[in-house]
């Protein structure tokens, strides 16, 4: 678990990253959201930005002082002309919050 | 008769031409435009329509060309349409040569120019500071044009398309009164017989300018009048109760109206010619433009009763009891605008409303069926003169599209993409798809505009196989197709891979940091 010093200022930053299929064209949307107190439901996960192709991270600005518990993320990819494909749930392995 | 309920009934695909009665109520004016897409219930309403569309919008003559303020006439003319527009920013009448599509227009050396903005071939008449009716004859490729209210200021004017290039635009001239070749004022003009008529004449003489009842006709064919070539409709003659309104041929009849009676003139030539007696002492044209030709030699017309229809030298049928909404509801008789779509055997009548005031309402009569379609809803625009205009060659596309290929494929679009083999003006393609095996050819779209050489064919399955073909059509005749062939079989994809490998990881930049 990160801890952190809430009388320091600065901002906490979550950073999703995945490696993409290697088609050409695609590009990848991103999911993030928290705390929660167990893993919520894909289609929950509130949308916070399209990667565009040949991107494999993205930075979400969490501010400050952002709550402290589990966060979550999950990512697919999409392409004009085709579905989506299905999502790919980040493992819960990291939280941030208050120490 | 009227018959509610009556099955869906389409009209169009176009109405080509007409224009914009420049009223300031509306937002757009100075275009011509056609309707298209109708469709009528016969019930009282107008179910699917797009509405008018802007198909060209007309420019005025002066150093930065705006647009004109009215369209006041419309007509087929040779292979295209000839346009008449009105400024009342340079009180100029302008004359505008345009393609039969209404999608591109001539200039004096006859080039088509490539853009919906048209400049006019010619300056009809200047100093004139309000639009009015237009009469445009034509015959052999020359087009005569009369200013409806010419008085002793507005020339009859002659457009020779066949002249040049470039073609010309002069004054007409005739010998009215025996004192030789003149200039002339007619306040109409039509063609009957391979001979110009025109009326309300004058010559240059003042005394001799006003002739509300005379008709003077070209001999021979469309050349020189003289002052005994005419005719005189009325009772009483030279009284303006028997002004001609307009004269329309329909059949072999040309029917001249004045506002309360319809006098017949039939034969076979100038020695021929009878007008002994009118069909009707008592219903007229209502205006200028509320008659039209239909088919099989009726005429089909608005009096200031209503609705009437008429053929050979029998007496008029009265239509107008079929249409009692409609009647009730006319702001001024006088600018009725008929015409005929061939298209769908449809007389249409288009007149100012008198609930909303500002725009054009719509009814029609269907000629096979003999039943009223409408009144209707407004069209959207405030409609001053109509015209059927067809292709006169109507050619079909020279070739197929050729060479396919597919790319782009996805699992549920593909882009189809060929070498054109007809690529004029009018040309559309139409694209059509299926599984492979499968009977049914599903139709993408039919409209791929003339030029383009690709369409994204959209909703397929994942997985796939799927083949499309390709066709030119032009005028209402299709190419043979392209396909399916080896390039336009594909299969779609099986949907997307996700991403791997995902990883979530918290940072902090500035400040203490992390404990």
């Amino acid at each position: 678990m990160a801890q952190y010093d809430p009388d320091a200022p600065g901002q906490w930053y979550a950073v999703v990253s995945w490696h993409n299929s290697g088609e050409g064209g695609v590009s990848t949307k991103v999911y993030f959201g928290g705390p929660f107190g167990s893993p919520p439901a894909s289609e929950t996960l509130p949308f916070v930005g399209t990667a565009g192709p040949g991107i494999a991270s993205l930075q979400i600005n969490l501010g400050s002082d952002p709550e402290q518990g589990t966060y979550y993320a999950q990512v697919r990819h999409t392409k004009v002309g085709s579905p989506d494909s299905d999502f790919v749930p980040v493992p819960p392995t990291d939280t941030v919050g208050p120490a | 008769m009227t018959a509610p309920g009556f099955p869906l009934v389409r009209w169009g695909p176009f109405v080509r031409g007409v224009v914009d009665d420049g009223n300031p109520l509306l937002d757009l004016v100075g275009s011509a435009r056609y309707i298209r897409n109708g469709a009528l219930s016969g019930a009282g309403r107008l179910l699917v329509r797009p509405g008018t569309e802007v198909a060209l919008t007309l420019m005025d003559d002066q150093g930065t060309p705006a647009e004109v303020t009215s369209v006041c006439a419309i007509i087929a003319f040779g292979d295209g349409a000839l346009a008449v527009g009105h400024s009342t920013v340079t009180s100029k009448f302008y004359l505008y040569w345009l393609n039969d599509s209404l999608t591109d227009w001539y200039n004096l050396s006859k080039a088509l120019q490539g853009t919906t903005s048209p400049l006019p071939v010619g300056v009809l008449w200047s100093g004139a500071g309000a639009p009015e009716n237009v009469f445009i004859a034509e015959g052999l490729g020359v087009a005569y044009l009369a200013h409806g209210n010419a008085a002793t200021n507005f020339k009859t004017r002659k457009f020779d398309s066949t002249a040049g290039p470039p073609a010309t635009l002069t004054d007409f001239q005739a010998d009215l009164r025996g004192s030789g070749l003149e200039d002339t004022y007619f306040r109409g003009v039509v063609s009957f017989q391979q001979h110009l008529w025109g009326w309300g004449y004058g010559s240059q003489a003042a005394s001799d300018n006003d002739r509300p009842e005379l008709l003077r006709f070209g001999q021979p064919f469309f050349a020189a009048m003289k002052q005994g070539d005419s005719f005189a409709v009325g009772h009483r003659v030279r009284s303006y109760r028997e002004r001609v309104v307009a004269a329309i041929v329909a059949g072999s009849v040309l029917y001249v109206g004045t506002n309360y009676s319809l006098w017949p003139i039939t034969g076979f030539g100038r020695n021929s010619w009878d007008k002994s007696r009118p069909v009707d002492d008592s219903y007229g044209f209502a205006g200028p433009f509320a008659g039209t030709a239909a088919r099989n030699g009726w005429l089909y017309y608005w009096s200031h009763r209503g609705p009437l229809r008429v053929i050979g030298l029998n007496a008029p049928e009265p239509l107008f009891e079929g249409l009692p909404k409609a009647t009730g509801r006319v702001v001024s008789d006088t600018k009725i605008v008929a015409t005929f779509d061939a298209d769908r055997d449809q007389v249409l009548f288009l007149y100012q409303d008198q609930t909303s005031g500002r725009v054009s309402r719509l009814a029609a009569f269907d000629t096979l069926k003999e039943i009223w379609l409408g009144p209707d809803g407004d069209i959207g625009l405030g409609v001053r003169s109509a015209a059927l205009v067809q292709p006169t060659l109507a050619p079909a596309p020279a070739g197929p599209p050729t060479t396919a290929s597919t790319t782009n494929i996805g699992s549920t679009v593909a882009t189809a993409n060929w070498v054109n083999g007809e690529a004029g003006p009018g040309t559309k393609t139409q694209v059509e798809y299926r599984q492979q095996g499968a009977g049914n050819w599903i139709v993408a779209t039919q409209s791929v505009a003339a030029g383009q050489t690709s369409y994204q064919i959209t909703g397929l399955q994942p997985a796939t196989a799927y083949e499309w073909r390709a066709r030119h059509t032009r005028n209402g005749q299709g190419s043979t197709y392209l396909g399916p062939v080896a390039g336009s079989q594909f299969l779609t994809t099986n949907g997307l891979a996700p991403p791997t490998a995902v990883a979530l990881r918290f940072k902090h930049v500035g400040g203490g940091g992390p404990l």
